[in-house]
C-alpha cells in the first residue's frame, strides 16, 4: 500500500506551566490520505491542538513528541522553522473558527488573499490580485470585485469563512485541517459553506482533517470519524459504519443526540468511564 | 463524614481541606495569599527593601551616628570614611545619618498622602459609579478638571498658593494624587454594581449607603492597593521634586529632595552628595514600583 | 471598477445620513464636555489664585502704602465685589488670554509666554524623536521575544526609568559628561560666546544654527540639548516602550496572527506588517500623551540645566509668588493637555474603522 499523504503515530503534546503538567494530547495514531477524515471530540478533548502540532503552531510551551510525523515524506517534526515556513499556506493549511477574529480587521479582505498567494508565489500585484479575484468568483461570491476591497467587519459570518477558504486554498494546498470551519456560523449558512469546501477539495483531490464538536455534521461531511477524548483517539471508524460503532463514548454521543426517527423521553447524557483514559482505539478499517 | 482529629500542628490545620470555624477559614486564606506573595519575586524584593527602609526610618535615632543639624564647617564635603559612612555635605554634617532622617520624612509622605488620597478616591469613585447620574457626571467632571494638569504641576500651584512647607506639600500631592484612584473605582464599582449580589441586597432594602461601603468598597479595595502602591514612586517622585525645588521640606530638614537641591551648588566638585540621596529615591520608588507590578501580576490572572 | 446600483440606494443614503448625525451629536458631546472642563480648570486657578496669603494690593503697592492708596487699589483690582463677579471678571480675562502683568518681568504674562514656550518646545520636540525612535522598535521587540533575555532588558530599563527621579539624572548627568569629562555644553542652550552669532528665526536653535552653516555654532548648541533632551526622551522612552508593549502583546494573542503563520509569514513579517498595524493608533495616541508628559519633566529639568524655557519661568513665577504668571502658566498648561487629549479621540475615531 501506497504510503499515505499524512502519517501520525503516537503523538504527545503537553504543556508545561509552572508546577503542573497538562497532557492535552496523548499518545494519538492515525492516518489522513486523499480523504475527508472527520475528528470529533468534545471541548478539551485535544482535537484542535493536534491540528496545530500538524502546522507546528502550538503555542509557546507546548511541547511535541512523535514516533512518527510526517507529510509526503518530510518529518513535519524536524523540519527547520524555513522550511515548515515553506509548507505552511502551500502544501498544508488551516482554516480556522471565526473571521471576526482571524481576519486583520484593518487590511482589505483581498489583500489578505493576495498576501497569501504571494507569500508562496513571486507574481506581480496585477497577476495576484486575479489570481485572488478568480478563487473569489470560486467560493461563489457574487462580486468579487466590490467584495475585494471590504473590511471583514463589513462582511458577513458566511461570506467571511468563504474568504477564509479562499485564502486557504488558493494555493491549492494538498492538506487543508478545518478547525470547526462552521461554529460561528448561523445554522442556515453552514450548508452552503461545507459545500464549497467539499466542492474544492474534492476537485483538487486534497485531503481534509476536519475537526468539529458536531457528530452529525462530520458523519454526514467526512469519509472517515476519529471519535477523540480526553487527549486520546478511542474510535477509528468509517462514516458510514458509525450506526455500528462499538467504543461506549462513541455509542454515548451517538445516543445523546436526538433523532426524528426514534424519538425518546428523555436523551441521555454520557456516563464518563475513567477506563476510556487508557483502554486502545477501535479501529475499523474502510470496506 | 470526615474523621475529625485534632490537627497536630500549625501547619497541618492551615492545609485542612475544610476549615472547621471562619477564624480558621480566615486564617487559611491569608497564609495562602502569603504563600502567594512570597513566590513572586519582585514582590519579595520590593517588600523587603520598604521593609529595609522602614525599619531603618523608625529606628532612626538608634541607627544614626551623628546629629543630623550638627555643623562643623572644618570637615565638610569629606568623602566617605571610617567616621562618616557616606561622607560629609557642605556644612560637615554627616550624610548617612540626614540619609536615614531623611528616609522618615519621605515615608512620611508617602504614607500621608497615601491615607488621604486613597479614601476620597475611593468614596468619591464609588458613589459617583453606583449613584450615577447627575451625581456621577458633577463629580467625574471635578475628575477631569484635576486630570487635565499634570501632577507635579498641580502640585506645584497648590504649594505656591499654600506656602512652602512639608505639610502643604502633602495636601497638594494629595490633591494631585485622588483622582486617578476615583477612576478607577468608578470603573470597578460599574462592573460590579451590575452582579446578582448586590441586586438581592438591594431587594433586603438596604440603603445605598450601606451597600456602598459594606459591599462595593471592599471589591475595589485590592485594585486601588495596587494602584496606590504604583503611584507610590510617583508621590514619592514628586516630593522630592518639591523639596528639590525649596517648596517642599525647608533647609535644614534632612529631606532627600531638600538634600539635593543644596547638593546642586555642589555636584561639580564634589558629586557624591548629589549621588547619594538621588540613589535613595531611586531605591525606594524601585521597591515601590517592584512592590506594585507584583501585586498587580498577581491579581490579574492574565501573569502579564 | 463597476459601481454597484446597490450602493447609491436610498437605504444606504439615510443610513450615510445617520451616521452623519450620530457623529455630529457625538462632537456637540464633546464639546460641551471640553467646555466644562475649561470652565472647571478657569474655578480651579482662581481658587487657587484666591489661597494665596499674600496680599495682591501689598503686591501690587507695596508694604508702605497709605491707608487711602490702599483702598482705592482695593477698589481698582475689583476685591470689593462679590467672589462670582470676580470670578466672570476673571473669566473674561482668561478667554482673552490676558493674565496680567507678571510680577518679576513687569510685562503681560502672554507675551512672557509665547517669548520662552520656543525653548521647551525644541527640547520636548528632540526628547519624543529620541522617546519615539528608541521606544517604539523596544517595545514591539520586548513583545515578540516575550520572555527572553531582551524583553527582560526592556522591562528593567523601563521600571528603572519609572523610579528614577529624572532631575538628579540631569544632575548626574552634568556632573559626569559636562564638569568631568567635558564632553557637552554646560547649563543654558548656547554659550555666552556664540550667542551673538545666532539669529532667532524659527526660535528652535538647532534649526536656526544649521541655518547659518556654522559648524561650530552647530556643535554648540548640539552639545548644550543633548544631555536635556537625552533625559526627556529616556523618560518618554520608558512610557512608550511599555506602552507598546503592552498593546503589541494584546494583539499576538489575536486570531489573525495565527491566520498569518499559517499562511507561511515569517514571525517578524507578522509582527510588523499585521499586528503592529492595528497599534498605529494606540501608540500615535501614547506619543501625543507623551507630549504632555513632557511638559511636566521640562519643569524640573529646564531648572537643573538653566534651559530658558517654560518650565524654568513657571519654577521662577512660583518661587517668587507671582501668581498671575503662576495662573497663566497653569491654565496653559491645563488647556495643551485637554487638547492633546482630544486630538487623541479624534484620533481614534478616524482611524479606527470599527468605532464607527
Amino acid at each position: 500500500m501506497a504510503e499515505p499523504l499524512l502519517r501520525v503515530d503516537d503523538l504527545n503534546i503537553s504543556f508545561h506551566g509552572g508546577r503542573s503538567v497538562t497532557h492535552a494530547v496523548r499518545g494519538v495514531s492515525f492516518d489522513i490520505d486523499r480523504e475527508k477524515v472527520g475528528i470529533v471530540g468534545e471541548s478539551g478533548s485535544g482535537k484542535s491542538q493536534t491540528g496545530r502540532a500538524l502546522l507546528r503552531l502550538t503555542p509557546k510551551g507546548a511541547r511535541i513528541t512523535a514516533k512518527a510525523l510526517s507529510f509526503d515524506g518530510i518529518d513535519l517534526l524536524a523540519a527547520s522553522e524555513p522550511d515548515m515556513r515553506k509548507i505552511r499556506g502551500k502544501r498544508i493549511s488551516m482554516i480556522l473558527q471565526d473571521p471576526k477574529f482571524s481576519l486583520n480587521p484593518l487590511m482589505r479582505v483581498g489583500q489578505q488573499i493576495v498576501e497569501a498567494y504571494r507569500v508562496h508565489t513571486p507574481s506581480s500585484k496585477a497577476e495576484a490580485r486575479d489570481k485572488a479575484m478568480a478563487m473569489l468568483e470560486a467560493v461563489n461570491i457574487r462580486n468579487p470585485r466590490r467584495v475585494f476591497e471590504l473590511l471583514p467587519h463589513e462582511v458577513s459570518g458566511g461570506m467571511g469563512q468563504r474568504i477564509m477558504i479562499a485564502m486557504m486554498l488558493i494555493l491549492e494546498p494538498d492538506l487543508i485541517i478545518a478547525d470547526e470551519p462552521t461554529s460561528a456560523l448561523d445554522v442556515t449558512v453552514r450548508r452552503q459553506v461545507l459545500t464549497i469546501l467539499d466542492e474544492l477539495v474534492t476537485r483538487r483531490g486534497a485531503g481534509l482533517m476536519f475537526i468539529s464538536h458536531d457528530l452529525n455534521m462530520v458523519a454526514d461531511f467526512c469519509d472517515r470519524v476519529l471519535v477523540m477524548y480526553a487527549g486520546r483517539i478511542v474510535e477509528d471508524i468509517p462514516a458510514r459504519d458509525l450506526k455500528h460503532a462499538e467504543h461506549p463514548y462513541t455509542r454515548a454521543l451517538l445516543d445523546s443526540l436526538p433523532r426524528l426517527d426514534r424519538p425518546v423521553d428523555m436523551l441521555t447524557v454520557p456516563k464518563r468511564d475513567p477506563a476510556w483514559l487508557t483502554s486502545p482505539t477501535i479501529r475499523r478499517a474502510s470496506a | 463524614m470526615a474523621d475529625i482529629t485534632r490537627p497536630s500542628s500549625l501547619s497541618a490545620w492551615l492545609r485542612e481541606p475544610i476549615p472547621t470555624s471562619s477564624w480558621q477559614a480566615r486564617a487559611q486564606q491569608l497564609w495562602l495569599s502569603w504563600r502567594a506573595l512570597r513566590s513572586n519575586p519582585s514582590v519579595m524584593f520590593g517588600g523587603t527593601v520598604i521593609l529595609a527602609v522602614a525599619l531603618l526610618a523608625i529606628f532612626a535615632p538608634l541607627v544614626a551616628t551623628h546629629d543630623i543639624y550638627a555643623q562643623d564647617l572644618s570637615i565638610r564635603l569629606q568623602k566617605p570614611s571610617a567616621a562618616h559612612w557616606l561622607g560629609t555635605d557642605e556644612l560637615g554634617r554627616d550624610v548617612y545619618s540626614r540619609l536615614v532622617f531623611g528616609a522618615r520624612i519621605t515615608l512620611y509622605i508617602a504614607g500621608l498622602t497615601a491615607i488621604i488620597a486613597a479614601p476620597i478616591g475611593l468614596m468619591v469613585g464609588t458613589t459617583a459609579g453606583y449613584i450615577g447620574g447627575w451625581v456621577d457626571t458633577v463629580l467625574m467632571r471635578i475628575v477631569d478638571v484635576f486630570l487635565a494638569f499634570p501632577s507635579l504641576i498641580l502640585a506645584l500651584a497648590f504649594v505656591a498658593a499654600l506656602g512652602p512647607g512639608i505639610e502643604n506639600a502633602i495636601i497638594a500631592i494629595s490633591l494631585a494624587a485622588w483622582p486617578p484612584i476615583a477612576r478607577l473605582a468608578r470603573a470597578e464599582t460599574l462592573s460590579i454594581r451590575k452582579s446578582d449580589y448586590i441586586a438581592a441586597v438591594r431587594l433586603q432594602k438596604a440603603s445605598s449607603l450601606r451597600i456602598i461601603f459594606n459591599h462595593i468598597m471592599p471589591m475595589c479595595i485590592p485594585s486601588v492597593i495596587v494602584r496606590v502602591t504604583l503611584n507610590m514612586a510617583a508621590i514619592i517622585l514628586t516630593a522630592a521634586g518639591l523639596g528639590f525645588l525649596g517648596l517642599g521640606a525647608q533647609p535644614p530638614s534632612p529631606e532627600w529632595g531638600t538634600m539635593l537641591s543644596s547638593a546642586r551648588e555642589f555636584i561639580f566638585t564634589n558629586g557624591t552628595i548629589a549621588a547619594i540621596p538621588g540613589t535613595a529615591i531611586l531605591l525606594v520608588s524601585l521597591a515601590f514600583n517592584l512592590l506594585g507590578d507584583g501585586l498587580r501580576d498577581m491579581m490579574d490572572p492574565r501573569h502579564g | 471598477m463597476m459601481t454597484n446600483p446597490a450602493l447609491a440606494s436610498p437605504a444606504r443614503a439615510s443610513d450615510r445620513q445617520r451616521r452623519l448625525l450620530t457623529l455630529a451629536r457625538s462632537f456637540g458631546n464633546r464639546a460641551v464636555s471640553v467646555a466644562a472642563t475649561l470652565l472647571g480648570l478657569a474655578a480651579l486657578t482662581f481658587f487657587i489664585g484666591h489661597l494665596l496669603p499674600l496680599d495682591p494690593v501689598i503686591a501690587v503697592l507695596g508694604p508702605n502704602a497709605t491707608h487711602d492708596a490702599y483702598v482705592a487699589m482695593y477698589k481698582q483690582l475689583g476685591l470689593d465685589q462679590p467672589l462670582w463677579k470676580q470670578f466672570a471678571v476673571y473669566l473674561g480675562h482668561i478667554v482673552q488670554f490676558d493674565f496680567g502683568n507678571a510680577l518679576t518681568t513687569g510685562r503681560p504674562v502672554v507675551t512672557d509666554i509665547a517669548r520662552v514656550f520656543p525653548a521647551t518646545l525644541e527640547l520636548a520636540s528632540v526628547a519624543i524623536l529620541i522617546g519615539t525612535g528608541i521606544g517604539i522598535p523596544a517595545g514591539v521587540l520586548s513583545a515578540m521575544y516575550r520572555g527572553s533575555p531582551l524583553d527582560h532588558i526592556v522591562r528593567f530599563v523601563g521600571l528603572l526609568g519609572y523610579s528614577t527621579p529624572h532631575f538628579w539624572l540631569g544632575l548626574m548627568g552634568l556632573s559626569l559628561f559636562y564638569a568631568t569629562l567635558g564632553w557637552i555644553g554646560g547649563p543654558g542652550r548656547i554659550d555666552t560666546m556664540y550667542e551673538l552669532d545666532l539669529e532667532p528665526r524659527t526660535g528652535f536653535y538647532l534649526i536656526d544654527a544649521a541655518l547659518t552653516g556654522d559648524l561650530a555654532l552647530f556643535k554648540d548648541v548640539f552639545g548644550h540639548i543633548v544631555l536635556p533632551a537625552s533625559i526627556l526622551g529616556f523618560t518618554a522612552l520608558t512610557y512608550i516602550s511599555r506602552m507598546t508593549r503592552s498593546f503589541m502583546i494584546e494583539q499576538l494573542g489575536q486570531e489573525y496572527v495565527v491566520t498569518a503563520r499559517v499562511k507561511g509569514l515569517s514571525w517578524a513579517r507578522t509582527v510588523w506588517v499585521h499586528a503592529f498595524r492595528n497599534v498605529a493608533v494606540q501608540v500615535v495616541t501614547v506619543v501625543a500623551l507623551s507630549y504632555a508628559f513632557l511638559l511636566e519633566g521640562a519643569v524640573l529639568t529646564e531648572t537643573v540645566f538653566a534651559w530658558p524655557g517654560f518650565g524654568r519661568y513657571l519654577t521662577n513665577a512660583l518661587l517668587a509668588g507671582d501668581m498671575n504668571a503662576v495662573v497663566g502658566c497653569t491654565i496653559l498648561i491645563g488647556v495643551i493637555f485637554i487638547g492633546i487629549n482630544i486630538v487623541c479621540d479624534l484620533l481614534y475615531r478616524v482611524f479606527d474603522p470599527r468605532t464607527r
